[in-house]
Order: C-alpha cells, then sequence, then structure tokens
C-alpha cells in the first residue's frame, strides 16, 4: 500500500496536476490504513466491512462532495500501476470527454484468465453486456477507472454493492453517460487474493446478467436514475 | 380422536407464538415487524381447534381435500411474509450502507481536521466475519472551474 501511494503521488508530479491519494479502508486488520496515512494518503476507515461496491462508493461520494473535477479508482492490492495514468486522463481532454473511461488489460490475458471456467465466464459476461445493456467492453471486469463529473453524479446515488465493475458499466449506459476504453498494462497482483473465487463463480454470473438485464429495463421504462 | 389430533397441531403453534411472545418481551424482535407472522399463527391455531371452518370454505372454493386448501393458504400467506421480509431487508441494507459510508467519510474530516492518525482499529472492531478488502479511490482535482464546497482539502 504505502509503494502504491508513493507511485500516484510521484505520477501527479510528473503529469503536473493535483492527485489526492485515498484510501478506502474496508475493515482491514492488518497495518494498511497506517501505512497509507504515513505515505501521505487519505485514508476512510469504514467502521463495518461493507465489500467492494460499497467501498468504492465511498471514495466516489467524497470525490463528488468535494468537488474534484474526476475520481480514478484504482484497487488496492497494485495490480493498476499507476503510471498508466496519464492514458487514462489524456481522453478527458478529448471533445466530447467521456463520462467514464475504463482501463482494460491488453489482449495477452495469460497470466489473469487461468482456468477455462474463469475464460467461458468472462466471454459470457461479455456477450450480456453488449447485447443487453449496448456496452461492447472488452474486460468489463477491470477495477481500473476514471470517472468524470456526470459518472460521480450518478454512482453518488447509485452503485452496486457486490460484483460491481459489469453492473456499474450497465447503469452508466442506461444513464446515457459515455464509456471508453483504453488499453493499459496491468501488473500481477502484488498482495491480496481475487474476491472471485470458483465456487462463486455461479451465483455471480447469474446475478451479473441479471443485474445488467434490470438495467436494461428501467432505462427503457422509465428516465434513470430514481432516486431509491 | 380426530379433534384431538388437531388439537396437538394447534399446541405446536401455540409453543411457537409463546417463543415469540418471549422474544417481544425480551426486546429481540420489535412488535411492529413481528405482528404479521403472530397473528398468522394465531390464526393457524384457529383452523386447528375449528377444522370444519378450513373443510367447508375448501370445498365452497373447489378443493377436495380440506388439507390442500389449507396448505394453499398456508404457503400463499408464508410467501407474502417472505416477501415483506425481502424487502424491509434491502431497505435496511441500502441504508446501513449509506450510514457506514457517511460515517467512514465523517470520521476521516474529523480525524484530518484534529490531526490525529488514522490506525489500525481505531474504526472498528473489525468485520471478522468477511475477508477484508481495501479500495484505492484515488481523486484526481485537476485545474477546475468547479469550486470545491467548505471542508474540502486542497492539499
Amino acid at each position: 500500500m504505502g509503494p502504491l501511494v508513493a507511485d500516484i503521488r510521484a505520477e501527479s508530479q510528473k503529469l503536473g496536476i493535483e492527485i489526492v491519494p485515498v484510501v478506502i479502508d474496508d475493515g482491514s486488520t492488518d497495518r494498511t490504513a497506517e501505512v497509507a496515512a504515513a505515505a501521505g494518503a487519505r485514508v476512510v476507515q469504514l467502521p463495518k466491512n461493507l465489500g467492494i461496491g460499497g467501498a468504492v462508493q465511498t471514495g466516489l461520494r467524497l470525490a463528488w462532495r468535494e468537488g474534484f473535477s474526476c475520481a480514478v479508482q484504482v484497487d488496492g492490492d497494485g495490480q493498476h500501476p499507476p503510471h498508466e495514468l496519464g492514458k487514462l486522463l489524456a481522453l478527458l481532454k478529448e471533445t466530447p470527454a467521456p463520462d467514464l473511461v475504463v482501463g482494460t488489460r491488453y489482449e495477452d490475458r495469460q497470466g489473469f484468465q487461468s482456468t477455462l471456467l474463469r475464460r467461458i465466464g468472462s466471454g459470457w459476461l461479455r456477450w450480456v453486456l453488449r447485447h443487453v445493456a449496448g456496452v461492447p467492453s472488452t474486460d468489463p471486469t477491470s477495477g481500473y477507472r476514471l470517472y468524470g463529473p456526470r459518472a460521480l453524479a450518478l454512482f453518488e446515488r447509485t452503485y452496486p454493492y457486490d460484483y460491481p465493475e459489469p453492473e456499474s458499466l450497465a447503469m452508466a449506459r442506461a444513464a446515457g453517460l459515455t464509456i471508453r476504453e483504453v488499453p493499459v498494462i496491468m501488473r500481477a497482483r502484488m498482495a491480496g487474493t481475487s474476491s472471485i473465487t470458483s465456487w462463486r463463480t455461479a451465483y455471480y454470473m447469474l446475478k451479473v446478467s441479471l443485474a445488467v438485464t434490470l438495467c436494461y429495463v428501467r432505462s427503457v421504462r422509465r428516465p434513470w436514475p430514481k432516486a431509491m | 380422536m380426530e379433534v384431538e389430533r388437531y388439537w396437538i397441531f394447534a399446541l405446536c403453534c401455540l409453543v411457537i407464538v409463546g417463543f415469540l411472545v418471549r422474544l417481544l418481551l425480551r426486546e429481540r424482535v420489535s412488535l411492529q415487524h413481528s405482528l404479521a407472522f403472530l397473528l398468522f399463527m394465531l390464526g393457524v391455531v384457529v383452523t386447528a381447534v375449528f377444522p370444519v371452518v378450513t373443510s367447508r370454505v375448501g370445498q365452497l372454493m373447489g378443493f377436495a381435500l380440506p388439507s390442500n386448501f389449507f396448505f394453499a393458504i398456508l404457503i400463499g400467506v408464508l410467501v407474502l411474509l417472505h416477501l415483506g421480509t425481502v424487502i424491509a431487508l434491502s431497505r435496511l441494507e441500502s441504508r446501513t450502507i449509506a450510514l457506514t459510508q457517511e460515517l467512514g467519510l465523517v470520521q476521516e474530516q474529523v480525524a484530518r481536521l484534529s490531526g490525529v492518525a488514522p490506525h489500525r482499529g481505531s474504526a472498528s472492531e473489525s468485520a471478522a466475519h468477511s475477508a477484508p478488502t481495501t479500495e484505492m479511490a484515488n481523486a484526481v482535482s485537476g485545474r477546475t472551474d468547479k469550486p470545491a464546497p467548505s471542508g474540502a482539502s486542497s492539499t
């Protein structure tokens, strides 16, 4: 965690923009918070474990409330190198600027897509997103993301709680946001394990497929979003 | 003989009702959320004591066996009760998550304003049931014309 925060600060200097590193500590029992704070990050410690969706939304809420022009989500395990940040930010300079930028892995997927089941799973996921939600994503589970103001406004209000990445793409699309992808180089995770274990894959696939379909139905039926 | 068997069933229901009442007295469950269940159980007791009512109504509605009618009603009511629970649970969950996020954000602000560094377990007695995840969101503050509201850090 320490090196990651340091990398982000270094990148901030290199790019010449002001970046505020914020670490969301979702009930970790190690010294994550201490280390991150020592490295110069702002640390939000959640009093109860919320899971990935709730944690990510916390960061987005912070960015939205404090009026940041955009927010970048990075995994805490170090698989999203900050030196690729420039590639995501570059897309914001385009007109019209996209609302959501997803950093995707390069086509070489050897280290990441290990099992056959997982390959089938991600293929299915991409198919559902493309044909039901209308999001032609090559890497829908990527957590390396840049949120523009409109995306912050949407997700501050509503964000999926478990396995949020593919579903949030469908939500963004349904809300009329523009999504762009940019290939980035990702590292193998430096620490921690994936939250997606094989025995949960069935639940994951079913839940995400249904959620994506629901997003589509909602977007057809009435203007999104409606506050819960 | 027939009557006696029905009464055993009624007794079972009454035991459950008794357990529920005990929970109510100890304030483990609230009356507001258990009222529907309580009334349902008492209704079952009544049908067990007066089985004639069940068979008569069941016949009128075209059920061949009173037990079929009884089970159909039972399942229907239980499904509705469960649906109510699921709705309440979902609302509770989204509220809990929002409140937890709010608390975390406010604590961070308080700590920052008072200059206290965070440390392990300062926020909680840590959830032991689930694997800890650390997510990192990186707010990028560019040169923007959007003014930061009060309380926002510019460092």
